[in-house]
């Protein structure tokens, strides 16, 4: 008897600890792992189907380009896009910078044309989304920021007379449809075939000697040429990616539990930390993975360069360009250019701000950030995981604590966000049209 | 690393929002606009501050109407109001300058060009003068 009830509560014990144990196991286990990398809770699928392009609309016909939605501007500007006579010494065209087969940048730190400059060249897929163009967001429409690089010096460096004469001498049949008669360019005494604002010193005052109302025949067609060229770029728009599958099947599925085979449980645990610990979505947000604002985050200066303080500059700049939605090229009532009407233009946050970039095929468009300041995406994935100090103004950054494994995820998801942007069939057509505009 | 020079009072903003939300006063309006009226900083108005259509989207430019009225629920007319706001927890501002586009009816002021690009806790701060006086009031929105 005595001997049964010791048996019975040694087993007692035992049991207790076998409990015990297992509890503490499971604490422990649980806060390693905290979930099935797959299972999701109401609130992360709600955010993860934020994040899918299915549903999302194409992007709103840009209401200050009458031809924003014309196949026949679509088709013009496609060409215009791969013409390298559109440049100073007839090799560069947008496309030389812009690669399609390079997710549309061009694999350098920063962009050279004419000469080097001093900012990383952006992709160009769902650029048609974007309210404000460039890094700084010194242009708000798809026309006014193709004007900048034709014009600039250490880009193209071509001239404005010499774009009408180029449009008057090889596009005169796709022109003159969509936007009327061109002017007679054929008194050279007239129109100079080198003058423009931004050339050098002597085509800049051969258009400052040409007649007001000559000018402004010659800036409307090279106008009109911009807008041919921003409905093609709106064309270009992302493919679906395998987070887009898996976002999709995630919204079929009642428990929340992520379909099997789209995604490997690193890069869902990538998805988790993006969404959650890392917190990305604060600001890739969206279908596009952008929250379409200005933020900084903290990049160090390039030691000897002058420090690239990004939307101070870009705000002021884009209320007073020339070109863009209010000015009077635009074809929209001023007052309808809402982004220009509440423009922010100050506040200690602007300074070292750039425009969240859009992280779809962010995969095929390294060197990062907008000086191309970090190489890879393990390197982005080290930013954010512990950023630095600003140096001038300040960063919207908390560190991250990742571990190695957390880092690995995170930079293994940014992998998941891949996919032949879609469109027109850019690559093939490009090949054909490059054929075709050799001299 | 919480820089708080650009952001103009970093401890009245966050006292305000304290007191709000300790005081319940349904100034902690949601993003469906059916938060009631709260008492102005001095208590010299009541005022509520909501959309002009829900839901709130991301990145949208839209407008915003301010109630105000005084302690007897009487209209505050031809008030003057500057609008300030931001997001405490990043320490930044509004991503634009909104405009006050007038009184609308009597009491009703609409503040146009207001855009959100994060959703967490917004505050706006109105600040009114109407009369002799002049007072603020915090608003709290949160989006979802
Ligand atoms: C010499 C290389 C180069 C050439 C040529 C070039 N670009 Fe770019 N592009 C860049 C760089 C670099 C930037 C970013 C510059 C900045 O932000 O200051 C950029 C920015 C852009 C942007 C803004 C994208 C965004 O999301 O903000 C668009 C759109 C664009 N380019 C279109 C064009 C078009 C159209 C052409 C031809 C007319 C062209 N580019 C020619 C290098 C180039
Ligand atoms: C506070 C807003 C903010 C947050 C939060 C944020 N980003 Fe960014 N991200 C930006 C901005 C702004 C840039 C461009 C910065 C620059 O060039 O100065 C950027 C750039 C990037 C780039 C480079 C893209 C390119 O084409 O060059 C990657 C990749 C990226 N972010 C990933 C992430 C990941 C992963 C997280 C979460 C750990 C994250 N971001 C969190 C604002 C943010
Ligand atoms: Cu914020």
């Amino acid at each position: 008897m005595k001997n049964g009830r010791r048996r019975w509560l040694h087993r007692f014990v035992a049991l207790g600890a076998v409990a015990l144990l297992g509890g503490v196991a499971t604490v422990v286990i649980s806060s390693f792992h905290p979930r099935h990398p797959h299972s999701w809770n109401p609130e992360e699928v709600a955010l993860i189907k934020s994040l899918s392009l299915t549903g999302m609309a194409a992007p709103e016909p840009d209401p200050s380009n009458r031809v924003a939605e014309d196949l026949r501007a679509v088709e013009l500007g496609r060409k215009l896009f791969f013409d390298e006579r559109l440049s100073a010494n007839g090799e560069i065209s947008c496309a030389t910078c812009h690669d399609p087969e390079r997710g549309f940048t061009d694999g350098r730190t920063v962009g050279k044309g004419l000469a080097e400059g001093h900012r990383n060249t952006p992709t160009l897929v769902g650029a048609g989304f974007s309210r404000w163009l460039f890094w700084d967001g010194r242009r708000d429409t798809l026309w006014a920021q193709a004007l900048d690089p034709l014009e600039d010096p250490d880009e193209q460096g071509t001239t404005r007379t010499r774009i009408a004469q180029l449009m008057a001498s090889s596009y005169r049949s796709h022109y003159e449809p969509l936007f009327g008669e061109l002017p007679d360019l054929s008194d050279t005494g007239r129109f100079p075939p080198d003058a423009g604002p931004r050339g050098d010193a002597e085509a800049i005052s051969a258009w400052e000697s040409m007649a007001p109302t000559d000018r402004d025949a010659v800036t409307e067609v090279a106008v009109n040429a911009a807008k041919a060229i921003a409905a093609f770029e709106a064309q270009i728009v992302p493919g679906t990616t395998r987070l887009d599958q898996y976002a999709d099947a995630l919204g079929s599925s009642a428990e929340g539990v992520g379909p099997p085979g789209i995604l490997t449980e690193l890069e869902a645990e990538g998805l988790r930390i993006f969404i959650g610990q890392g917190a990305c979505t604060d600001c890739h947000s969206g279908p596009l993975l952008t929250n379409g604002d200005f933020h900084s985050i903290g990049l160090p200066p390039i030691p000897g360069e002058r420090f690239d303080v990004g939307r101070i500059d870009g705000a002021p700049e884009v209320a007073a360009a020339e070109f863009g939605c209010s000015s009077e090229h635009g074809d929209v009532e001023p007052s309808r250019c809402e982004d220009i009407r509440f423009l922010k233009t100050s506040g200690f946050e602007l300074v070292g701000a750039f425009k969240v970039p859009s992280l779809r095929n962010v995969a095929r468009t390294a060197p990062y950030m907008h000086r191309g300041q970090l190489a890879t995406l393990d390197d982005v994935v080290a930013h954010y995981d512990d950023p630095p100090e600003a140096i001038i103004g300040h960063t919207d950054l908390l560190p991250l604590e990742l571990s190695g494994r957390e880092a690995a995820a995170l930079a293994a998801f940014l992998g998941v966000l891949d996919a032949q942007p879609q469109g027109l069939e850019i690559a093939a057509h490009s090949a054909a049209s490059t054929d075709r505009v050799t001299r | 690393m919480l820089n708080s020079q650009f952001w103009p009072r970093p401890l009245a903003w966050s006292l305000a929002a304290l007191i709000l939300v300790a005081a319940g006063c349904g100034g902690a309006g949601g993003a469906d606009g059916q938060a009631g009226f709260v008492s102005s900083e001095q208590g010299h108005f009541e005022g509520r501050f909501s959309p002009d259509s829900t839901p709130i989207e991301l990145q949208q430019i839209h407008s915003w109407t301010l109630e105000l009225r005084d302690g007897d629920g009487a209209p505050v007319r031809d008030a003057r109001i500057a609008i300030q706001g931001g997001m405490p927890a990043h320490q930044h501002g509004l991503p634009t300058v909104p405009e006050v586009a007038g009184e609308v009816e009597p009491g009703r002021y609409r503040v146009d060009g207001i855009k959100f690009s994060m959703k967490g806790l917004w505050v706006f701060r109105l600040q009114v003068w109407a009369g002799a006086l002049s007072d603020e009031v915090v608003w709290q929105v949160e989006l979802p």
